[in-house]
């Protein structure tokens, strides 16, 4: 049997780009063909076409604001994402779109009618089903090439901390300052930069926070800290509600900051909060 | 003096106070504490999470000085 490379070889068809730039492409179809007849699976086939040049035609339009570079190191990357709920859904469609090689997805609920209104990968016919599974679902048929690991369960549920060998970058999809302070706490004990996001109306913001980073300790509090009146307080997004702009928004700016670590075009730390409102259609940038 | 106001997310409900005016302006006798302005505008203290001071992050008992750009959030947690 011939080897994987020489079949890539022989498969690969010539195709003008959107730039009028000759490329090398393959097709979803003669992926999955070549896979299946080398037992190996889609995106190792995928990482291995682009190695020698070949753009996978799902990735064609990518470029040049993603070249085929990229494209390798963001196949051969992995992303955990914490809560797949209103960012945590298009946080994880959008991953799978690019291209991440590995998605960790962590989620102890299943969806529910209130969902509707905002969460990506909730429809009216998968009410009550696990949103990590879902989310493994939705990404196999957005992109065979992304290995997807569903985890029903919380993030601050005892977990292990060899799961996160590989991780890359890790996503702050939460909905509680509780579970926000915990996940920082893991991710400076790993080592591993963090993108927060949080909403409320159609305001929401984001921040990347790098290890060494004080973050999210200024962000928030935990109730022991704040004392037992703390819970009086309404949120923010009680008071005001989650509609589904704010939620797509800053997931959108979530995954640019994704995109940052791992191609290394962001700075290397921060401590730059950045707040959106789309209802008077602003930015503002803040230093903690 | 005077000073630039803006109360985010859930706070914007106290921005219709009568010491704001309808561009965001605060105007102020003195420079006065975070705090100070907070209680004047009757924004509860423990409903104000995060103070910004002319984009860097400030505390209850910064000082707030003719001109400076005033930035109040509430806990914001939605996910």
């Amino acid at each position: 049997m011939r080897d994987l490379a020489a079949d890539i070889e022989s498969t690969w068809q010539s195709r003008k780009n959107h730039t009028g730039v000759t490329v090398k492409t393959i097709s979803d179809r003669e992926l999955n063909a070549i896979g299946k007849k080398h037992r190996r699976p889609v995106r190792e086939v995928c990482v291995a076409c682009l190695k020698m040049g070949v753009t996978p035609l799902r990735y064609l339009r990518n470029s040049p604001a993603i070249t085929l570079m990229d494209q390798i190191i963001l196949a051969e990357s992995e992303v955990a994402i914490a809560g797949a709920g209103g960012l945590g859904g298009h946080v994880i469609l959008l991953l799978a779109r690019l291209g991440i090689g590995r998605l960790l997805v962590f989620d102890s609920d299943t969806f529910d009618e209130t969902n509707l209104n905002r969460q990506a990968l909730c429809f009216s016919n998968n009410i009550d089903t696990f949103k990590p599974e879902e989310a493994a679902r939705q990404c196999a048929l957005i992109n065979p090439a992304v290995e997807v690991s569903a985890h029903i369960m919380a993030i601050a549920d005892p977990c292990q901390k060899s799961w996160f060998r590989n991780t890359d970058v890790m996503v702050d999809a939460l909905d509680s300052a509780e579970d926000r302070l915990f996940l920082a706490k893991l991710s400076r004990e790993l080592g591993i930069p963090l993108i927060h996001g949080a909403v409320a109306g159609f305001e929401g913001r984001v921040m990347t926070v790098f290890p060494g980073d004080k973050g999210m300790e200024t962000l928030y509090r935990s109730k022991a800290a704040d004392g037992p009146d703390s819970s009086l307080e309404p949120a923010a997004e009680n008071l005001l509600g989650t509609p589904a702009l704010a939620p797509a928004l800053i997931a959108a700016f979530q995954v640019m900051a994704v995109l940052n670590v791992l191609l290394k075009r962001g700075p290397i730390s921060n401590n730059s909060l950045l707040h959106l409102d789309l209802a008077t259609a602003s930015i503002n940038a803040f230093t903690l | 003096m005077s000073i630039e106001i803006k109360l985010f997310a859930s706070l914007a409900r106290y921005a219709s106070h009568p010491l704001i005016s309808a561009d965001g302006r605060m105007g102020l006798p003195s420079p006065v504490p975070v705090g100070q302005i907070a209680d004047a505008l009757n924004i509860p203290r423990q409903e104000i999470k995060l103070i910004f001071l002319n984009g860097i992050h400030a505390q209850m008992d910064t000082k707030v000085k003719d001109g400076d750009r005033l930035g109040l959030f509430p806990a914001i947690g939605g996910g």
